[in-house]
Parts: C-alpha cells; structure tokens; sequence
C-alpha cells in the first residue's frame, strides 16, 4: 500500500512540482519541561524543492526535523509528509524519507560497506538489488575505492559522505538534512553541498541549517525561524531584494530579520547556548 | 513495498550485533572468559584432588579396649591393616568419645566382650563414627568387615557347627551437632545449579548491556529509530541477540566442561570408573524432572536479566554508566545468593517462602534451594517459574512501551518513571 502512495506522490509531485511533499499547519510543541519549542508554525515543501529552514541554535529546527521524521509528537497542530500523517504511520513515512541527522550514527567497527548492507536489509532492499544499490551511491558520494574501510578509520568528511550514501540506500523521495556540513573542513563542506545539489535532481530536500551562505546557495525557497516560529519564507532571492541595502549578503539580511545584528541578542543568546 | 515484519526486523538486528560482537576483541574476551574460569576451576580442583588422593588424610580410630586379651589383640591388628587409618587406645568413659566434636571412628569392646567369646556366646562390640566426613563411614564399614571376617576365622578354629553370631557390632551414627544440618548441606549444595546460572547469564547482561549503550554512543540508535520498522523490534532485536549470547555461551561452557571432565579422566587414568559411576549415580539422583525444571529456570532467569539489561541500558546514558549497571546486575544476583545461603528460609512460614519464590530473579534462586532441601522440585518452585516467566513479560512490556516513547534517545530514571506510568493509564483507558 505505501509503495502504491510513494508511486502517486512521485508521479503527481515531480510532474506538477505543484503539489506539497511537506504540509505543516499551525504546529506547535511543547517539551514535558514547558518549553515551547515551536509555536504555530505553518508552510508547505513542494515536490523538487530544497527547502532550508534557517535560524540561530535552539531556534527550533531540529525539533522540526524531528516532528517530521516521526521521532517526536506534535502537541497541536497538523503536519504530512508524502499525504501521510508521521505521528499516525511512522513507519510508512520512515520508509519514504531518508535522514541524515547531525551526529555520526554509522557502527565504527563496521566497514562502510557493512553499514550500508545492514541498513539496505533494514530498509527491505531485495537482496539481488542491494550490491548494486551500494555501489550506486558510493559512486555517486566518491566513495567506492573506501567500501570495505571500516568506519572508525575514516575522516570526518569521508564519515559524512558514508552518510549521505546510508541516508540514500532505500531510494527515499525526500532527504531530511540536519545540519550537513556542521565541523566540516571548508574543503569537505563544499564537496557536500555539491553532492546535495546532485541530489537535488531526483529528490526533495528539507535542509536545516545555521550556514546562512549555504542557504542562500543552495535552497529553492527558504523559511526562517526564530524561538520557534517561522518569520517569514521565501526564496533567497527574494529576501535579498526585499529586506536587503546595498552591499549586504545574505547573511547580513538574515541577521537583520532575526535581529542578531544587536549586539545585545547575540550576547544572550550566546549565554543561553 | 510493505516494509519487514517486527519479526525479520528483529533477525536483522540480532545478526548484526553478533556480527559486530565477532569483530571486537574485548567482547570476544567477555565471551570467552566464562569457559577459561571453568576450565581453569575445574583444572585447579582435580590437581588438588590428586594431591589428596597421593596424600590422604590420615583417620583416627579411637579403641576403648576395657579388658585387652588375645581376641581384642588379633581383632585391633586386623583394624591396623585398614588403609590411611591410625589406632589410638585410649581409656575411659564411652559417652565421653561419642558426644566429643573431635570424633572421627570410635570402637568400644566392653568388659564383658572377652568373656563371651570364651564362653562361646555372642559378644557385642560398638563402633561409633562422625557424619562430617564420609571417610569416616567407610572406615566404619571396614572395621565391621574385618570384625565379621574374623568371626568367621574362630568359627572355623572352634566349631563350625555353630550357628549363631559369635560377634556382633553395633554401629551407631553420631550426627552434628550443631542444629540446622541439611539446611546448610542445601546451602552447599545450592551453590552447583547458581554457578551454572551465574556462568551463563553474566556474559549475556555485560554483552546487551554494551550493545544498547554503544549505539547510543555512536549514535545508531537513532539511525535505528529512522529505519520504517516498528520500535518494539528493535528492543525484540536486542533481546533475540540476548538470548543467541546465552545459546553460545552454553555451547562454550559445555564444551569447557568436557575438556574439564576429559582432563579429570586423563588425571584419574586408574580410576575412571569410579568418576563415572560418580557422574551416572548424581544424574540418577537428580532426575529427570529436577533437570527439566532446572533447564526452564535457567531460561526464565535468562529472559529476566536479558530483559532487565535492555530496560536498564536504555536508561544509561553511557558506556561507563552500562558498565556501572553492569556490575551491579550481578551484585545484586550475588547476594540474592548470599542471602539464600546464609539465612535459614526454610525455617520462615509458608507465606515467607511463597512471597520470596515469587520475586524476580532471586525468587527462583530462592525456589532451588527450598527444591534442594526437598530434595524435588516443590510446589513453590514451579509457582516461581511461573512468576519468572511473567515477570519476564513484563520487563519485555516496559521495555517495549519505552521504546515507544518519543524521549528515548534523551531517556533518564525520571522520564522512565513518567512513561511507566503513562504505558498503565492508556491500559487503563
């Protein structure tokens, strides 16, 4: 039944690029402690789009990563990935979705290829396909000739890359992002945003980052969040020309709209983080 | 695609932590450590049976000679013939050697013993021993062995026509003194089946206690969460490689024990017989219900820990705080050990006995010692499985419903507590 939804939403999605992947309604969270994590946030993710959600830490982005990709409830509020409801069939949306979250989770004592066999099986690739799935996408992350290297003896580029390929293994349609490049090396860190932008080709991405350049460079639309409400979304651009001065980038307008160009701000939010 | 069953999913989970089990050195040496110490005890123990053996301990055999004569004189020199024994002649009051805590093997040949055998009548003699070694007994045995054989002696050199016993010992059992004798032989022997238990279950809580934590380390326990298969698998995953731990670990501590046994043959060439006949007559004793029952205690204790160890390693925040809890699983399976040994239970009312069969864990252990002293398996001991397999249940219930819970990468006691708590108002509802 699910593989007949993935069809329909693939189909229809990328055919009209019109129809929401993502579609979040006035969601809000709140912690067991109280805190209001997100607060009535609202927007929609189309089919092909890399979408990034931008925001200082502890701005609320992870917590909507993590509502999205099934691992928390929504206190209120409606949200659907793919037409599914996450906190109702979280199976279902795990196996349409692919997550790189921002740690490392690839089993060190296991060579790449092990960590993406396991994974493969977990994500019921058929055994015929799965040699061929792997070297797919270890073709497509440069990483074939570091297959069989286990894990704990690679960089943390090399570590990164091996989890793109994890995240890509079960062919998921859209690619939840968590901070990608966070202490990556300028070098590494640029070699992943080209690889998002390849994969950008054949699927949607959701890309929570605090790498205002990143966005600019690589989102199609960007929402911006600030103590967990969205404060405006748009394209890059678009922000650009309607909050932008003259020799501004873009980093400088984001700054402006969440207000971290006050000395004051950046100083309390430094002592919260 | 329909994604795979809890089933499957949980087969994958508990390959692949035997996989990474195989591939890390330290938690092969766990695994291997159980089988060492077997060998190893077993290897220290027949040396020092050997050395026993080549050294015996030497028996004193304590004669009350009242009125010495030829008949005593040839009798005692038989008794010198007795291996690994020494005569004592000593004087004074029977009572006082029997009720001594020094004694060993005591023989009594009152005044009037002489007399009757020169009157050709039946003369009565005593032989007195202690229960605290079973040496003793035999010694015993052989002293009324030689004494029958020298009766037959004198009937052939006086008459052979005679009929009736010209000498009759009597053999009289002094017990321990002390109170409370079979409970601390159950004691004793208690501690057999828990060294099994031990010996199996030790491995498997260190080794699912490291492989929950350690994908929290590495943080693949949140990979595992992200993969479109239903939570309760992967706990049942952990669970499975708990079980598969206890599968090898038996295999290997069998194979230990073998070689153990394989060695006390070779050790004991001229007498393998009797290690046999020993190992066939103790199987004989136990029974087949008794090794039944034990073979499903050791399951459900197994279950139990195994379950526990996943509860508790969700719990822990890291390798170090496992390795903490880790060590604490044991503990608190020692002195439930130490407690069964030490304090007398069977002397507590039923209803004590019936409320400590049903605890987990230290219910069963508590359940093979009342068995033991029964010398079968009580009613109480069943009623405990019975208990066990629902505890087991439930720590599996708990675990699962953890799982469940959306704060599980950041789980602590407290927020354990609340879920706990939250998992029995939805029953409730």
């Amino acid at each position: 039944m699910s593989r007949l939804i993935k069809l329909i939403y693939a189909y229809f999605g990328y055919l009209s690029m019109s129809a929401p992947i993502v579609n979040v309604e006035q969601l809000q969270k709140v912690y067991d402690n109280g805190t209001e994590a997100l607060k009535s946030v609202t927007f929609e993710v189309k089919a092909g789009e890399i979408f990034g959600i931008i925001g200082v830490n502890g701005a609320g982005k992870t917590t909507l990563i993590r509502i999205l990709t099934t691992m928390l409830r929504p206190t209120s509020g409606k949200i659907s990935v793919m037409g599914l409801n996450p906190a109702e069939e979280p199976e279902k949306v795990r196996s349409m979705i692919g997550v790189l979250p921002q740690e490392t989770g690839l089993y060190e004592e296991f060579t790449i290829e092990e960590n993406l066999q396991f994974i493969a099986e977990m994500q019921s690739v058929p055994k015929s396909e799965r040699k061929q799935r792997i070297h797919k996408v270890a073709d497509l992350l440069g990483i074939s000739n570091r297959l069989d290297t286990r894990v704990d003896h690679l960089s943390g580029g090399l570590k990164q890359r091996a989890m793109i390929a994890r995240t890509l293994i079960g062919q998921p349609h859209i690619l939840f992002l968590d901070e990608p490049t966070t202490g990556l090396d300028v070098l590494v860190a640029r070699r992943v945003r080209q690889i998002i932008k390849e994969l950008s080709n054949d699927m949607t991405i959701f890309l929570a980052t605090h790498n205002m350049h990143e966005a600019y460079q690589l989102c199609t639309k960007v929402g911006i969040i600030k103590e967990g409400s969205i404060l405006m979304i748009d394209s890059p651009n678009s922000i650009m020309q309607q909050n932008g001065e003259s020799g501004d980038d873009f980093e400088d307008v984001i700054a402006k709209i969440l207000g971290i160009d006050d000395p004051e701000y950046s100083l309390n939010h430094l002592e919260v983080d | 695609m329909e994604k795979k069953g809890t089933k499957n999913a949980a087969e994958i989970i508990a390959r692949k932590e035997l996989k990474l089990l195989f591939k890390s050195k330290r938690r092969i040496f766990i695994l291997m450590i159980m089988p060492a110490v077997i060998i190893l005890i077993s290897l220290i123990s027949s040396i020092s049976v050997r050395n026993i053996t080549e050294n015996p301990t030497i028996t004193k055999i304590q004669v009350l000679d009242e009125t010495p004569s030829n008949y005593t004189h040839q009798l005692i020199g038989l008794w010198e013939s007795i291996q690994n024994t020494e005569i004592l002649p000593v004087n004074g009051d029977y009572n006082t050697y029997v009720s001594s805590s020094k004694l060993e093997v005591f023989v009594y040949l009152p005044t009037n013993f002489t007399d009757l055998l020169a009157q050709k009548q039946t003369a009565y003699f005593y032989i007195a021993y202690s229960e605290n070694s079973s040496t003793y007994g035999v010694v015993a045995s052989q002293i009324y062995q030689l004494a029958m054989s020298y009766q037959q002696q004198l009937l052939k050199s006086e008459n052979p026509n005679i009929q009736f016993d010209r000498i009759q010992p009597l053999v009289q059992v002094v017990k321990y003194k002390g109170s409370g004798l079979p409970q601390e032989i159950a004691s004793q022997v208690f501690i057999i089946p828990v060294y099994i238990i031990f010996f199996l279950v030790f491995p498997p809580i260190n080794l699912v206690l490291i492989s929950v934590t350690l994908e929290r380390e590495q943080k693949t326990l949140e990979t595992l969460f992200l993969q479109p298969v239903k939570r309760k698998s992967i706990i049942q995953g952990k669970v499975l490689y708990g079980m598969a731990i206890i599968g090898i670990t038996t295999v290997l501590d069998l194979i230990a024990a073998m070689i153990s046994v394989g060695g006390i043959l070779i050790m004991f060439k001229g007498n393998s017989n009797q290690v046999k006949d020993f190992v066939s007559s103790a199987l004989e004793q136990i029974g087949f219900t008794t090794v039944f029952a034990f073979i499903l205690a050791v399951i459900i204790i197994a279950m139990n820990i195994i379950a526990l160890s996943v509860l508790v390693s969700l719990l822990a925040k890291d390798e170090k705080e496992a390795n903490m809890i880790s060590g604490l699983i044991p503990m608190i399976l020692f002195s439930s050990i130490i407690v069964v040994m030490f304090v007398p239970i069977d002397s507590y009312s039923y209803t004590v006995k019936l409320l400590l069969s049903l605890f987990p864990v230290a219910g069963i252990l508590v359940a093979i010692y009342l068995s033991t002293i029964a010398g079968h398996v009580t009613f109480l001991g069943y009623l405990s499985l019975a208990a066990n397999t629902l505890w087991a249940v439930f720590f599996i219930w708990i675990t699962t419903r953890l799982s469940e819970a959306e704060s599980i990468l950041e789980l602590t006691w407290g927020k354990a507590f609340g879920e706990f708590l939250r998992a029995i108002k939805v029953k409730r509802s």
